[in-house]
C-alpha cells in the first residue's frame, strides 16, 4: 500500500473534498476530524506526510505536531490572515498551505514529496 | 333763611390766632403787606425756623431766600387769584432743598375788599424721595427685565402679548411695535403643539404653573425656533396673566446634535475596530466554504465528462452549501458594519441579538479552543437598535475571550433571563478576574489592559453609553464567583 497523505481538520465538509480530490489525483488518502484519532492512527500507517489545520477546539496544529515522530513531514494548514513564515521559522513545520488552497498546487506539491 | 339756635358764642379775636397756631398742617395768615398776621406751629417746625413771634414780620425777611417766580405768585394773590402747585421745589438759603405743595389764596375784609393772603404749605420731600426711589427701582427691575438673557413675556389668558422683553424679541423675531400690536400666542405656535399646549393649560388651572417644556415657535420669517418654557400665574388688579420664561434651544440642539454625531462615529469607530480584530477569525471562517467551493470546482468538469450524474449533483450540492454559508458569515459582517443612518430603535427578540453576537464571534472563540457557553431561553423583546446591542455583546464576548485565554480553564459563558420588567444577558469567563481597583476604570474611554493593537480600550465606555441610552444598565457583578459582565434592558414584550 502506498504511504497515505492524512489530512486533519475540525470540518468534515473540508475532508470530504480533500479525500475526494486527491484520491482522484491517486493519492492514498485518510482524513480526521478529530485530531487524537489522527495521531493514533499515525503510529500505525506508513504515512507520506501530514495536512493539520492550525485552529481547531480540541487542539490547534503545533499540539499535533509535538506528538508526531519528527520524521514525518508536516504542513500547516491555516486560513488565518496573519500566520506565515514565522511559524515555519521557529518549529519543524515543512511549510504552510493558506486557506483558500488551490487543490491542482496541492496535489503538484503532494506528489513532490516522493 | 330761618333763624335758628346758634353756636354758643362767637369765638373771640385772640381765638383766631390760637385757632391758626393749632392747625395741624404748615398755614400761615398775611396782611396786604404780606406781614404775618397768624401761623401754624406746624409752619415753624416744616420750615425749621427759630423765631418764635413771627408776628408783624415780613414773610421775605423771614425767607429772604424767596425769589422773583414766589414773588409774582404773591403779587397776583394779593389781585385776587388763587394759585397752587402740586410740586414745588424750594431751596432754602441754608442749602438744603425742600418739596412743597401749596396753596395761596386772599382772604378779604367784611366791606370785600382783600385784607391779605393764607398760605396753605405741605412738605412733601419724603413723599417725593419715595416716589423717586420707586422710580428708580423700577427702572432697575425694567432694566433687568431689559437685559434678561432668557425671554420674558406677560400676556393674557387668551395668549395675547402685552410684555416682552428683547431676549424674548429676538426669539420670535418680531419688533417691539409688531408684537405690542395684538401678536399672540396662537399665532406663533404649530398647530401640532395643541395637544401638549392643553396639558400645560391645564397645569396652569391646577398649580398655577405649567413647564418647563420644549415646544417651537413659528418666527417671523416663517422659520421655526426650538425654545423651552415655563411660568406660572399672576393676578394684577383682579385679573389674571401668564408670566412666562423662554429659552431659546437652538444652540442647545446643535450642541446636541454634533454630540450625537460624534457619538455616533464613536461607536461606528469602535465597532471597526472590533470588526479588525475579529478579522483573522472572519478570514478563517470564509477561507473555509472558499476551498470547499475551490475543491469541488474544480472536479465539475472531469464528473460531467464522464457522466458521473450522482456525484455530480453532490459536487454541486456542496457548493451550494458552501456558498451559503460564505454569505451568512459576509452578510453578518455587512450588517454589523453598516455606518448607522440614524435608524430609529425598534423591537427585537433578545434571543436573536445573541444568536447574531454569537455568529459573529463563535469560530474564533473555539477554535483558540475556549469552550462557549450559551443559554438562551428567553422570548422577550428589547427595544434598540439591533446592531448596537449585538456590537456591546460581541465586545463582552471578546473580552471574555482574551481573558479566558489567560486561565487554567478556558471557557466563556452567555446566558440570557428576565425578571419581567428587564432582560438580562450575563456574559462570564474563566479568566483571571478584574482586579478590584481597575472595576469602575474599566468603563471610562481608552481604559485597556490588552496590549497594544488588540484593543482600542472604547468598548466597555461606548458599550455603556449605548445600553444606558436604551434605559438599560452595563456593569461588572462583583458578587459572582467569576468574572461577570452584566446588560439590563428594559423588557416591552414576550412571544408566547
Amino acid at each position: 500500500m502506498k504511504p497515505a497523505v492524512v489530512y486533519i481538520d475540525d470540518e468534515l465538509a473540508l475532508c470530504r473534498i480533500v479525500r475526494w480530490r486527491l484520491e482522484a489525483a491517486g493519492l492514498a488518502v485518510e482524513t480526521f476530524t478529530d485530531p487524537e484519532s489522527a495521531i493514533a492512527w499515525v503510529q500505525d500507517h506508513d504515512v507520506r506526510c501530514v495536512l493539520c489545520d492550525y485552529r481547531m477546539p480540541a487542539m490547534n496544529g503545533f499540539q499535533v505536531l509535538e506528538r508526531l515522530d519528527e520524521r514525518i513531514p508536516f504542513y500547516l494548514v491555516t486560513g488565518d490572515l496573519a500566520v506565515g513564515g514565522e511559524l515555519s521559522d521557529r518549529t519543524r513545520v515543512r511549510g504552510v498551505i493558506q486557506k483558500p488552497f488551490s487543490f491542482d498546487e496541492l496535489v503538484a506539491l503532494l506528489r513532490g514529496l516522493d | 333763611m330761618a333763624q335758628r339756635d346758634g353756636p354758643t358764642g362767637t369765638p373771640p379775636a385772640h381765638a383766631f390766632g390760637d385757632f391758626v397756631r393749632k392747625l395741624p398742617m404748615p398755614v400761615a395768615v398775611f396782611d396786604r403787606e404780606l406781614r404775618y398776621i397768624a401761623y401754624s406751629e406746624s409752619w415753624l417746625e416744616a420750615y425749621r425756623l427759630r423765631h418764635s413771634d413771627l408776628v408783624g414780620r415780613h414773610h421775605y425777611e423771614v425767607f429772604p431766600e424767596i425769589g422773583e417766580e414766589w414773588k409774582r405768585v404773591h403779587r397776583e394773590c394779593l389781585a385776587g387769584a388763587t394759585v397752587s402747585r402740586e410740586i414745588d421745589l424750594f431751596l432754602r438759603a441754608d442749602g438744603s432743598t425742600d418739596y412743597l405743595r401749596w396753596t395761596i389764596t386772599p382772604w378779604h375784609e367784611p366791606d370785600g375788599r382783600i385784607g391779605g393772603v393764607v398760605m396753605y404749605t405741605e412738605v412733601i420731600s419724603d413723599l417725593v424721595l419715595l416716589a423717586r426711589r420707586l422710580e428708580e427701582r423700577e427702572d432697575f427691575i425694567r432694566m433687568l427685565f431689559e437685559r434678561s438673557p432668557i425671554g420674558l413675556n406677560l400676556c393674557r389668558l387668551d395668549g395675547l402679548w402685552l410684555e416682552s422683553n428683547p431676549a424674548f424679541l429676538d426669539i420670535i423675531g418680531y419688533t417691539r411695535e409688531e408684537a405690542d400690536g395684538g401678536l399672540t400666542y396662537w399665532d406663533l405656535t404649530p398647530k401640532h403643539y395643541d395637544d401638549e399646549e392643553r396639558r400645560q393649560l391645564e397645569s396652569l388651572e391646577r398649580t398655577g404653573r405649567y413647564g418647563p417644556y420644549e415646544k417651537e415657535f413659528i418666527r417671523k420669517d416663517g422659520s421655526l425656533v426650538p425654545v423651552r418654557l415655563s411660568g406660572f400665574l399672576v393676578e394684577r388688579e383682579g385679573e389674571r396673566y401668564i408670566w412666562s420664561l423662554i429659552e431659546d434651544l437652538t444652540e442647545h440642539r446643535k450642541l446636541e446634535r454634533t454630540a450625537e454625531r460624534e457619538r455616533m462615529k464613536a461607536i461606528h469607530a469602535s465597532k471597526l475596530a472590533t470588526l479588525g480584530e475579529m478579522a483573522a477569525g472572519m478570514a478563517h471562517e470564509l477561507n473555509n466554504p472558499l476551498t470547499i467551493i475551490d475543491g469541488y470546482a474544480g472536479m465539475l468538469e472531469e464528473l460531467a465528462r464522464a457522466g458521473d450524474q450522482e456525484r455530480l449533483e453532490q459536487a454541486v450540492a456542496s457548493i451550494r452549501d458552501a456558498t451559503r454559508r460564505a454569505t451568512r458569515i459576509v452578510s453578518g459582517l455587512r450588517k454589523f458594519a453598516r455606518e448607522d443612518d440614524g435608524e430609529r430603535t425598534r423591537d427585537v427578540l433578545l434571543r436573536d441579538l445573541v444568536e447574531d453576537a454569537l455568529q459573529l464571534c463563535r469560530t474564533r472563540i473555539q477554535n483558540h479552543g475556549v469552550a462557549l457557553r450559551a443559554s438562551v431561553e428567553t422570548a422577550v423583546h428589547v427595544r434598540c437598535h439591533d446592531v448596537d446591542i449585538t456590537q456591546v455583546l460581541i465586545n463582552l464576548l471578546n473580552n471574555g475571550f482574551h481573558a479566558a485565554l489567560q486561565g487554567r480553564e478556558a471557557w466563556v459563558a452567555i446566558e440570557a433571563r428576565h425578571d419581567g420588567r428587564f432582560a438580562e444577558v450575563r456574559v462570564r469567563d474563566s479568566g483571571p478576574g478584574i482586579p478590584a481597583e481597575d472595576r469602575e476604570r474599566i468603563f471610562q474611554p481608552f481604559f485597556t489592559t490588552k496590549k497594544a493593537g488588540e484593543g482600542t480600550g472604547l468598548g466597555l465606555s461606548i458599550s455603556r453609553s449605548i445600553v444606558e441610552r436604551l434605559g438599560g444598565s452595563l456593569a461588572l457583578d462583583a458578587e459572582a464567583p467569576e468574572t461577570c459582565f452584566v446588560v439590563r434592558l428594559p423588557v416591552v414584550g414576550e412571544d408566547p
